[in-house]
């Protein structure tokens, strides 16, 4: 069991042994992390392989299995066998995916369930606890190679992810007993891997072409700045699509062949799936192939040209160039102003990916010389070991949200609230007025989008606004703002103006499992769950609360000169309950404490950031608070 | 909310040094940055978001010209919206702005990309005819014509971006 690791004794610096870097990737998951000479490596996951495919097996009893022996099992058990989940994350289940040419069983939509559900045998299973187990593997597995715990990762999300893919990926990580530092978007990731490799400066695009998603970023690199200018996207295109395309021509064929129709038995499917993806993989050097379809009485073989298979995926590469414009346009960028383009993803291996993405960018020849199934991984590990505070280079990625966040206004209009390919973190507030007498509530509608109407756009959250005092209409005034994280995750805190009660609200995605669940699947997933679950919160209550003192000991030393009258032993005062609360063994008392030291050391802490920005503002040289 | 300018520490004006900007604005990340205090404690933590939340939003104002100077005008109580004011255009602009807008309407309706980019095309010398007299008026400190091209210059960019709008529809309808 993972979680045994969890009375070693450790640094408070680093409570969770080597930080990673993990690309959940649509079709192969990879774990990434940086070795001695400061390099990201992959890490083999499957044998000699690096790539674990992201396919998860439910044998009888409900457990699982992932990888190459789940992958093993889709021919004969379509339906307990899930690969692709990444497609379903944060989707409802009257999403389009899930009416796609497949072999899922979806149970049925239950009565004000969110959530999409595969039905594995008796059980039902969301996309989140399917992506979790992948990550329970993946650590394991890196674990065993690298032969000491692994419990803090950065996980990579497609760029155009939503807010509730996001929600679901995060979701599936502490799901999966990580600490997810950040979840990192895939293309800046890919920049970091090859900007840090080359040392580079200039204006870069990078054409991320996935099993599942496809992302175009363009960012501008300086000094070690990773400036992500703008990012676009289609979340559901990939090379998935391309065997799905060719898997239909197959199917279509045979079908006529043998005088019955095949589109609808799952195991056919699943075997067309599978000779497409093989064709597929053979085309990228071979000018023809042949499709072996393994049917269940006999296989048939069909001949497919390079060229047949082209004019089947023209469409879908054709689809990408909408993305490329968008971003190029939102960024200000002349094509002919780019330094460089990067390829990232296995399907950017498909020659006609390749002539198309050389064509939109004013004809310059692509990099791809770092393999385009791990510099995603590997940019996540730099990022991991720079978060974890123990990386060497002087790093820093500014990212942008990719799609506008808006609220629902009369007549089912969405008004933008922050704008697509704003930096994050940010935020912006918005006063909203009742509108009639005596209203005491108000309903508030997030959306996510582009378009005009909220019918168009993706519902993320519903809630409303209580305890407005009473008051004629037009009087009652209510400040909401809308914040989102580094991760380009939205919160929303709401401030009532007439008596200055502030509330936050936690914005859970229509499409998401609630807080609730998440910790009911985590006590069920661990054995002995709930002494296993105190011990955990004391020991890491204990190790934040080290870490706390460790930097307030720092900082008192540093700047003992920015300390007023009194301040010191107010602060010595909290530091000594905290201690007295640490020998105890209840986490509440010691989070308490810290959150009491906390607030004794708020000023203190402001005047240090302050004098800190001050410095660098009168441009003498940026002393680091360290 | 704290001054742009001051949040950025650069002289408050329409004129501004575009590198000295950028430049500010990369050490400030690197101070403020959320991953630059990952290992901190929760008040640091918090405080470093707050403040770079407001440097991403006074570096979004003061590096595009027209939203610098909308802030500067605001700051000295021009009411410019966000959407433009017609109140502070020359007579006969919007004049000009509403035939342009049935050109446009006509030519597409009748499916002609080429006129569209030839009417586009015109809208952005015009552009950039008033973003330098913009630049002149904040010289001679005259707010009333500053605030005139700020609406020049909003009206000619929701032009711009219905043309654009109609422009993706097509390159959509092509690129399935």
């Amino acid at each position: 069991m993972a979680e045994s690791g969890l009375l070693q004794i450790r640094d408070p610096r680093k409570p969770h042994g080597k930080p990673v870097g993990i690309d959940l990737g649509t079709t192969h998951s990879l774990v990434a992390y940086v070795d001695r000479e400061g390099k990201g490596v992959t890490i083999p996951l499957e044998g000699e392989s690096h790539l674990m495919p992201s396919v998860v097996h439910y044998l009888e009893d409900g457990s699982a299995v992932v990888g190459r022996a789940a992958q093993a099992k889709l021919p004969t058990h379509p339906h307990t066998t899930i690969p692709s989940v990444k497609r379903f994350m944060g989707k409802g289940p009257n999403d389009p995916e899930v009416r796609r040419l497949g072999h899922y069983r979806f149970a049925p939509a239950q009565p004000g369930d969110a959530v999409v559900r595969f039905d594995v045998g008796g059980k039902w299973v969301s996309p989140v606890e399917v992506s979790a187990e992948i990550l329970k593997w993946a650590r394991r597995r890196a674990e065993a190679f690298l032969d000491q715990p692994v419990g803090a990762a950065v996980i990579t999300v497609p760029a155009y992810f939503d807010d509730a893919q996001r929600q679901a990926t995060r979701d599936a990580g502490r799901l999966a007993g990580l600490e997810v530092l950040r979840l990192l978007n895939e293309p800046t990731a890919a920049a970091v891997a090859y900007g840090l490799d080359r040392r580079a400066r200039g204006t870069f695009v990078v054409y991320d072409l996935g099993g599942g998603t496809f992302d175009v970023s363009i960012l501008e690199l300086v000094e070690g700045v990773f400036e992500v200018k703008s990012t676009a996207g289609d979340s559901s295109l990939g090379g998935d699509d391309f065997d799905r395309a060719l898997a239909t021509a197959l199917l279509r064929q045979i079908s006529e062949a043998l005088g019955r129709d095949l589109a609808r038995d799952p195991f056919a499917v699943q075997a067309a799936l599978a000779a497409a993806r093989s064709a597929k993989h053979a085309l990228t050097d071979a000018e023809k192939t042949v499709a072996a379809v393994a049917l269940e009485d006999r296989t048939v073989e069909v001949e497919v040209t390079r060229e047949q298979f082209e004019s089947l995926i023209a469409d879908l590469v054709k689809r990408t160039a909408v993305a490329c414009r968008r971003a190029l346009r939102d960024a200000d960028v002349d094509p002919a102003r780019i330094d460089g383009v990067v390829l990232v993803g296995g399907s950017t291996r498909v020659p006609l990916v390749r002539r198309f993405v050389r064509e939109i960018f004013g004809g310059k020849e692509p990099l791809g010389d770092i393999d385009p199934d791990r510099v995603v991984a590997i940019g996540a590990a730099i990022q991991a070991e720079n978060l974890a505070g123990e990386a060497k280079d002087d790093l820093l990625l500014l990212d942008v949200i990719p799609l506008s966040l808006g609220v629902e206004t009369m007549g089912g209009v969405v008004e933008k609230i922050i704008h697509r390919n704003s930096t994050i973190p940010t935020s912006a507030a918005q006063i909203f007025t009742t509108f009639a007498d005596g209203q005491t509530a108000m309903d508030i509608h997030v959306v996510q989008g582009e378009r005009e109407l909220v019918s168009d756009c993706r519902s993320l959250a519903r809630f409303r606004l209580e305890g407005i005092p009473p008051m004629p209409a037009n009087m009652g005034r209510v400040q909401v703002t809308f914040s989102v994280d580094a991760d380009g995750i939205l919160s929303v805190s709401a401030k009532e103006m007439t008596t200055g009660v502030e509330q936050t609200i936690t914005v859970k995605p229509s499409h998401g499992l609630t807080d609730e669940e998440v910790e009911r699947m985590l006590l069920d997933s661990l054995e002995h769950a709930e002494q296993d679950v105190a011990i955990r919160l004391l020991v890491e209550a204990r190790i934040e609360a080290e870490r706390v003192l460790h930097d307030l000991r720092k900082a008192l030393v540093e700047s003992a000169d920015l300390l007023e009258p009194g301040e010191r032993e107010r602060i010595a005062e909290a530091e000594e309950a905290l201690r007295a609360a640490m020998q105890g063994d209840d986490h509440r008392r010691i989070e308490q404490a810290v959150h009491e030291l906390d607030a004794a050391s708020a000023d203190f802490a402001r005047r240090r950031m302050e004098k800190a920005l001050c410095e660098a503002l009168t441009g003498r040289s940026v002393q680091e608070i360290e | 909310m704290a001054d742009h300018f001051a949040i950025l520490g650069i002289p408050r004006g329409f004129r501004l040094d575009e590198t000295a900007l950028e430049q500010r604005y990369r050490e400030l990340s690197r101070l403020l940055h959320p991953d630059r205090h990952a290992a901190r404690s929760p008040a640091e933590r918090r405080l470093a978001l707050e403040k770079m939340i407001e440097v991403n939003d006074a570096y979004r104002v003061l590096r595009d010209p027209v939203r610098r100077a909308a802030y500067l005008l605001s700051q000295r109580g021009w009411d410019l919206g966000e959407s433009g004011n017609a109140s502070h255009l020359p007579p006969g602009f919007l004049m000009e702005v509403m035939e342009t807008r049935e050109a446009f309407e006509e030519a597409r309706a009748q499916k002609d990309p080429e006129r569209v980019a030839k009417l586009a095309e015109a809208a952005r010398v015009q552009r950039e005819g008033a973003l330098e007299a913009l630049g002149a008026a904040f010289d001679r400190d005259d707010d009333r014509e500053a605030a005139a091209q700020v609406a020049i210059i909003r009206y000619l960019d929701s032009f711009l971006s219905d043309v654009r709008a109609w422009e993706d529809e097509l390159f959509e309808e092509e690129h399935g």
